[in-house]
């Protein structure tokens, strides 16, 4: 099967997927227990308030027409409109999608350099001090709660030196170096767990490539090692990394929802906080929706990936 | 005769009163060109004060809008843009003086036909959550440009001028109004008060600016930039301020004390601020496990408040036994002693209560400071014999189920109010429906009395002092203690400390400066 066809059929396998996970999520909230109007209205509501808003919002039909209606908009691009603070749902995930999107980016990009880095070291000098620093160093990232490590991260750096805003997001238009500093601190958080997940999975993957007739045939010749590792051997452990990669994408979005509240970035984790919190039904579906969307996109890469790692795959 | 002269007294009251509220920061002092970044936990969902949800979008919307009266510390009305106040014609109406020296935002100038405006929008408003608030006006009256008189519908209204010093009364400008435009999200010159929103991102970040006409009170307005940022994480708003990132911090729960600590060691100021925001214990008298009056005693009883205050709040919660500052007019000094700790007598109230083995239900919001107190509480009761069944639920609907008399019991805060009569009917008559259906009636007929505005001051808070007498007596509603803030600033801020509306833990900031 042609490439491009092959990679067609998995981009069209994630419509029934989005499909899925909405009509989950919708149910999920609507069978929360409770009265969502009396939620949204708030407090100090009055009866006819709290009546006005369960009006507005259909919310005597049934789910099924619910959703029904809420998919018909959706295909429309219309995702309505958020009930709390009455803003269309896709201007307030627009807003603040660069904010996730940027700490997500920078946090993979630490992961790959330290993950890496450690993973090929580790590997190379395998048994040697070194690899059994890389290796507790891993532990240790395996173990710390990233919020702990980003409040321990703040003291030094951002309250006693000023190296580093201790919260808040820089936009990139502000220019770049106050856009990566303000990203720096939470991006090293976040991408402490997936950088030690990486660095052991690398150390493994290189390990084994590395014991195959065809290095030692390269090393007979006279090859250096680093040079082996990163000509041939790299390439060839990258399936197992890159597998790890796209699982890991998916988990840094859900991570920066801690990371993000620390920080006081204002991005899609505490918008999530925010729309659950106030039961804001179209704010959770828009987000559950890009979430998806980018996870499904990730996988989608990790997919294309492969067909490049292992060419053998796109004759299949 | 006598009503005219009620009317003077009330406006030199007024006058002086004025005069005397404002604590101005001293002019040569303040740096016109200053900005302040303030963090608050609270987040912003609209800007229109007719339609606030919830009620932290109060201190946004009072640094853009002012009111018809204001609080003071004490909960006591003062002048804002009305400069006096009277009831007339044997409490059939309510008659405001207003200023005249008041342009809204956008240049349309402040008068009577202003207020009719928006206290009719209010009213009337379909999406409006300030109906309850005015609903004792039954007609509105221009009487001349700067006079407006309120036609109250007959027995009702005592509670207005309070009323009027909440969102209720804020003023939004008529040609606003009439473009109709959402005030919710773009306001923009709509406003009468300080500063003007030049940047709205809801839930997240409100900047403002300076007012751009000129501002009637010399005491406020002094920054040129106010932003209102709403950071969710305690620990992160103290290390804004720590960082230099923040110039004003709401501190609250356990980071209280490392905020005072650092404060004590030169870090900044920090103004701890008492509030009448009380942690509460709120009992169905009506449902079958509570109806024993004797064993709603011996809960109170049983429950030692200072511990909670201690362990839950680290000492920064104020033991009280009800929801009002203890300087409110209304504050009755007798309720101390029929909530007190005595874990003997509430064992001896168990007893004569004739309940075998009395149980209940405590419904609680998981993951907020109400989980550890209402653990505490339920081993405190243990110790009595009283055995008290944990409900976990999520607020909203906790709230929803101790209203509807599906639980026993909910732990809660219960916010200060601008009057005692809002807190009756959220406890009492109305809200939660603590009283049983006779007690209610009755409760109700008092709590008409002291809002017929042919009361004077003294007979209405007569009147309240015997109905949370009632209260406490029946064990209803049980106070546990309540809440304080601490407010982080830098030490070149000034007027921190002489914010008024600190008792319903919404500060009104729009009279802070940055010194020189």
């Amino acid at each position: 099967m042609a490439v491009p066809i092959l990679l067609l059929r998995r981009l069209l396998g994630a419509v029934p997927l989005l499909l899925v996970v909405s009509f989950v999520v919708f149910l999920l909230v609507g069978l929360t227990p409770g009265d969502p109007a009396a939620r949204i209205a708030g407090e100090n509501a009055t009866p006819e308030r709290i009546e006005m808003i369960r009006k507005s919002l259909n919310l005597e039909a049934n789910l099924a027409v619910r959703y029904g209606d809420w998919l018909f908009a959706a295909a429309q691009g219309d995702f309505g409109r958020s009930l709390a603070t009455s803003e269309p749902v896709v201007e307030l995930i627009a807003r603040r999608m660069p904010i996730t999107f940027s700490l997500t980016a920078a946090a993979l990009i630490v992961s790959v350099v330290l993950g890496m880095g450690g993973g090929i070291i580790a590997a190379i000098w395998r048994d040697s001090p070194i690899d059994r620093i890389v290796g507790a160093l891993s532990s240790l990232g395996l173990a710390l709660p990233s919020f702990w490590v980003a409040m321990i991260l703040v003291v030094p750096l951002a309250i006693n030196r000023t190296w580093f805003p201790a919260l808040g997001y820089v936009s990139m238009a502000d220019g770049v170096w106050p856009w990566l500093r303000s990203l720096t601190l939470p991006a090293i958080a976040l991408a402490l767990l997936p950088s030690a997940e990486m660095a052991l999975q690398v150390r493994a993957a290189l390990i084994e490539t590395l014991e195959k007739d065809y290095i030692l045939a390269a090393r007979a010749r006279g090859l250096s090692v680093i040079s082996i590792t990163l000509k041939h051997a790299l390439k060839n452990a990258a399936i197992p990394v890159v597998t790890v990669l796209g699982f890991r994408i998916a988990q840094l979005l859900g991570g920066s929802v801690v990371i993000e509240s620390v920080f006081a970035l204002n991005g899609l984790g505490t918008l999530a906080i925010t729309a659950a919190l106030a039961s804001d039904m179209p704010v959770l579906l828009g987000l559950t929706m890009v979430t998806t969307l980018a996870v499904v996109l990730v996988n989608f890469l990790v997919d294309a990936s492969y067909l490049y790692f292992n060419p053998r795959g796109r004759r299949a | 005769m006598l009503t005219k002269l009620k009317f003077l007294l009330c406006s030199v009251i007024a006058a002086t009163a004025f005069s005397m509220a404002q604590v101005p920061v001293q002019a040569a002092e303040i740096d016109p060109e200053g900005s302040v970044t303030m963090a608050w936990a609270g987040p912003m969902a609209s800007l229109d004060p007719h339609v606030v949800p919830g009620l932290a979008d109060q201190i946004y919307t009072f640094l853009m809008y002012d009111r018809l009266l204001n609080l003071d510390p004490s909960v006591t009305l003062q002048p804002m843009l009305a400069k006096s106040w009277a009831f007339v014609d044997d409490g059939r109406a309510l008659v405001l003086q207003l200023r005249d020296d008041v342009v809204f935002q956008d240049g349309t100038p402040f008068n009577a036909e202003a207020v009719k405006i928006n206290l009719e929008r209010g009213k009337n408003l379909e999406t409006s959550t300030v109906k309850t608030a005015l609903q004792s006006i039954k007609s509105i009256d221009v009487v001349s440009d700067h006079e407006v008189r309120l036609n109250l519908v007959p027995g009702q209204g005592g509670n207005l001028p309070a009323m009027l010093a909440s969102t209720a009364g804020a003023m939004i400008s008529p040609k606003a109004i009439a473009d109709g435009r959402d005030l919710r999200l773009d306001p923009r010159d709509a406003g009468s008060g300080a500063y003007m929103p030049v940047t709205v991102r809801p839930n997240d970040t409100v900047i403002f600016t300076r007012s751009p006409v000129k501002y009637w009170d010399t005491h406020a307005g002094h920054l040129k930039k106010f932003e209102v940022r709403f950071v969710t994480q305690a620990a992160a708003r103290l290390n804004g301020i720590r960082a230099g990132q923040f110039d004003l911090a709401q501190i609250l729960g356990s980071d209280m004390q490392a905020a005072k600590k650092l404060a004590e060691g030169g870090a900044f100021a920090a103004h701890e601020a008492q509030t009448s925001n009380v942690q509460s214990m709120l009992l169905r008298g009506d449902r079958e496990n509570l109806k024993n009056v004797k064993l709603r005693q011996a809960i109170v009883h049983a429950i030692d408040r200072k511990a909670i205050a201690l362990a839950v709040f680290g000492g920064n919660c104020q033991v009280t036994s009800q929801a009002l500052v203890d300087t409110h007019w209304a504050y009755n000094k007798e309720l101390d002693s029929l909530s007190n700790y005595d874990p003997e007598k509430a064992a001896a109230l168990v007893k004569e209560s004739g309940i075998a083995s009395p149980t209940f239900d405590i419904v609680f919001s998981p993951g907020t400071s109400w989980e550890p107190q209402a653990n505490i509480i339920q081993g405190m009761l243990a110790k009595v014999g009283i055995n008290a069944k944990l409900v976990p639920m999520p607020q909203q609907d906790g709230l929803t189920a101790v209203r509807n008399g599906q639980s026993d019991s909910f732990v809660y805060v219960i916010v200060g109010t601008v009057d005692p009569s809002m807190m009756v009917d959220a406890l009492f008559t109305g809200g939660y429906n603590l009283a049983p259906a006779d007690a209610k009636a009755k409760i109700a007929v008092m709590a008409d009395q002291a809002v017929n505005p042919k009361q004077t001051p003294e007979q209405r808070a007569a009147i309240y002092r015997d109905i949370f007498k009632l209260g406490a007596e029946n064990a209803w509603y049980f106070p546990i203690c309540a809440s304080k803030v601490v407010w982080a600033h830098k030490k070149n801020i000034s007027g921190v400390e002489d914010a008024w509306w600190y008792f319903a833990s919404l500060p009104d900031f729009r009279g802070i400066a940055v010194n020189k």
